[in-house]
């Protein structure tokens, strides 16, 4: 065979992954599937987990287009990354404070952000980690990059259930239903029942009262549905992975081809529907190459905004509490 | 007072129970969900079910799964124990079976799977009687065959994943040597789907160069660029996934997942799957193993014609006899 030129390292669409556990994995699975990346870099600390999954994948290769994929625990691989997600975290012990279990998550950030940083200085950090809001702010401060280059999943999962458990009621695909859930990824989340449609026609034109207290046909359930979804699936099968994973390869596919969808994710909103604190909470948001070009300002109604505001508050309370 | 459901839309016609390419997986362990969340991500089927024992897990898995539908084309999702979920299946792939223990015997294991597969395969049948079967459980040449005894279907509609994730492994191991892409690789392996599978030496090549014009030894013992060394690593393949991350799940799940295209498209594309081949290669029994087969709608149509060295044919022949021994 004839070599006709030598391949130097060029970056194309590489995308690192830490953290191999099922979210991880799961994530890496499904952007190789849908051919979102030409390189992928698997970074963790179980070596042999890591050896183990990149063989695994590797050997499916022949069945889709090519990719570059590597794995290792030096940080060194993910260097030339356009987007690194995070997705490492700890677990709650039993009998741990809320306080010790951010403090430990902030700390594992220490670790990783910085080398993440260092390695693809123009890199966009998409953080999966929960709790999300607050470790996407963690992961900014950590990173020293501008607040639009640093995402958190956020309730892009949430309002991808809220769609589905919608469509079921509506007897119509989830793709052609459309609904947000913003706010904070959790028990707080805000759904914005003003905007539910199906065709342009909304909801609320049809039942004024969707989504209230007063409402007779119980829309709400589903929002509480939604909220109940990743307890009830870890209780069901142990954790949760292909919804959020479909959800993380839709937000790189976004933002490696700029193609400049909107989606719910997690960003800076200090200024956004009332917030004055500096937080990040998930609204619609632009998506392109450069990371958040625009936030949609969505009208929300006054029980929606002090929801918002809310949520603001009591991340605030909680971040002020950590150490750097 | 109509419902806002009923406000919203006016019914034209009542839509279809079951969409045209249903594909039933049974079995949620690993290998069964790497199987489903590739098709899911491929847009391979227009509507998929799950069955297998556990309750809960296939209820999580199925909620897990749907929740991510907003993301991608609608399928259409079921999950239960109950067999008449699978009915109007195209394709159902089967997952399910024991693991070996330890010490026991691979007759045992056999047996063991055998009467797994007999609670399941009538039932499939008699749900989807126009179905064709794809067994992936282990070891797949022998379960297949099991598959095909118990399913009264005809052999060319009882398919085995056999060595087509073999030869995925072998072509992406001599992409890494080549230095070009593993789809531009091309090379198989045949015969038993494990220890004594059949790398075709004399078909590997890129672009139509093959390796043994380039090194006549390629793949034999006096072969001193060592080619056959890449064999030892695929049939080590398995045992060495397993000891770093527990079980294999990834490549399995892209090898069923393509196969279950080929199926349901008719795209008549050539894959190494396991089937009957009694008659092929000098092969005497009634056993099933993995040749290159041209996969369709209605199974397997062709069998491509290798022609294999001595030394290849022999080792079929015997992984024939030994498989039937079993038999």
């Amino acid at each position: 065979m004839q070599t006709k030129a030598s391949v130097d390292t060029v970056y194309g669409t590489k995308v690192t992954v830490v953290g191999v556990g099922q979210v991880g994995i799961s994530i890496a699975f499904s952007i190789m599937t849908q051919g979102i990346a030409s390189e992928m870099t698997l970074v963790d600390v179980m070596e042999d987990k890591l050896k183990g999954e990149l063989m695994d994948l590797q050997h499916g290769l022949t069945f889709l287009d090519n990719m570059k994929i590597t794995a290792g625990s030096d940080y060194a691989l993910s260097a030339g990354s356009k987007l690194c997600i995070v997705t490492a975290g700890a677990q709650m012990r039993e009998g741990e404070s809320r306080l010790d279990l951010d403090q430990r998550n902030t700390n594992i950030l220490k670790d990783i952000i910085p080398k993440l940083v260092q390695y693809s200085p123009d890199t966009i950090l998409l953080i999966v980690s929960d709790p999300v809001d607050l470790l996407t702010y963690v992961a900014w401060k950590l990173s020293g990059l501008p607040k639009e280059r640093v995402i958190g999943s956020g309730t892009n999962v949430d309002s991808s259930r809220f769609r589905f458990l919608l469509s079921e009621r509506f007897d119509v695909a989830p793709t052609s239903i459309h609904g947000w859930i913003i706010g904070e990824h959790g028990d707080s989340s805000v759904p914005v029942w003003s905007g539910v449609d199906v065709a342009g026609v909304r909801l609320r034109d049809l039942n004024p009262a969707a989504g209230t207290s007063e409402d007779t046909e119980n829309w709400n359930s589903i929002h509480r549905q939604v909220i109940q979804s990743a307890y009830e699936i870890i209780r069901l099968k142990g954790y949760p992975s292909w919804a959020m994973a479909l959800s993380v390869s839709v937000l790189t596919r976004a933002i490696l081809n700029n193609t400049r969808n909107v989606y719910a994710v997690s960003t800076f909103v200090k200024g956004i529907h009332g917030v004055q604190c500096p937080v990040f909470l998930s609204v619609p948001c632009v998506l392109g190459e450069n990371g958040i070009t625009d936030v949609i300002q969505q009208t929300l109604t006054e029980d929606e905004r002090t929801q918002f505001q809310k949520s603001a508050e009591t991340l605030n309370e909680v971040q002020s509490n950590l150490v750097f | 007072m109509a419902t806002s459901v009923e406000k919203l839309k006016t019914e034209i016609q009542t839509p279809v129970a079951h969409s045209g390419s249903k594909v039933t997986i049974v079995g949620v362990g690993q290998v069964g969900m790497a199987c489903a969340f590739s098709i899911m991500t491929q847009g391979i089927a227009s509507e998929l079910t799950l069955i297998d024992v556990m309750e809960d897990k296939l209820k999580g898995e199925l909620m897990d799964m749907q929740h991510g539908l907003a993301f991608l084309g609608n399928i259409k999702m079921t999950a239960g124990s109950d067999y008449a979920l699978s009915a109007g299946s195209k394709l159902c792939i089967v997952t399910a079976g024991a693991r070996q223990r330890e010490g026991e015997s691979r007759l045992n294991l056999v047996q063991r799977n055998a009467d797994i597969l007999k609670g399941m395969i009538p039932k499939l049948v008699q749900h989807s009687p126009n179905t064709l079967l794809l067994i992936v459980s282990n070891p797949v040449d022998l379960m297949t065959y099991v598959a095909w005894k118990l399913s009264g279907l005809p052999k060319e509609r009882v398919i085995g994943s056999g060595t087509n994730l073999d030869s995925s492994r072998f072509r992406f191991l001599l992409s890494e040597r080549f230095n070009v892409a593993p789809n531009s690789t091309h090379g198989w392996i045949i015969g038993e789907h494990g220890d004594s599978s059949v790398p075709v030496w004399s078909g590997v090549n890129v672009a139509g160069v093959r390796l043994r014009d380039l090194n006549p030894a390629a793949g034999t013992d006096a072969d001193t660029e060592n080619w056959g060394e890449i064999h030892t690593q695929v049939v080590q393949s398995a045992y060495e996934i397993i000891r770093l991350k527990g079980y294999t799940s990834w490549a399995i799940g892209l090898s069923v997942s393509i196969l279950t295209k080929a199926i349901l498209k008719n795209s008549r594309n050539v894959f190494a799957v396991s089937t009957f081949v009694q008659g092929i290669h000098g092969v005497e029994q009634p056993v099933f193993l993995s040749v290159p087969c041209v996969v369709g709608e209605n199974g397997i149509t062709d069998v491509i014609q290798q022609t294999l060295t001595e030394g290849e044919r022999s080792q079929l022949q015997k992984s024939a006899a030994t498989l039937n021994e079993v038999q």
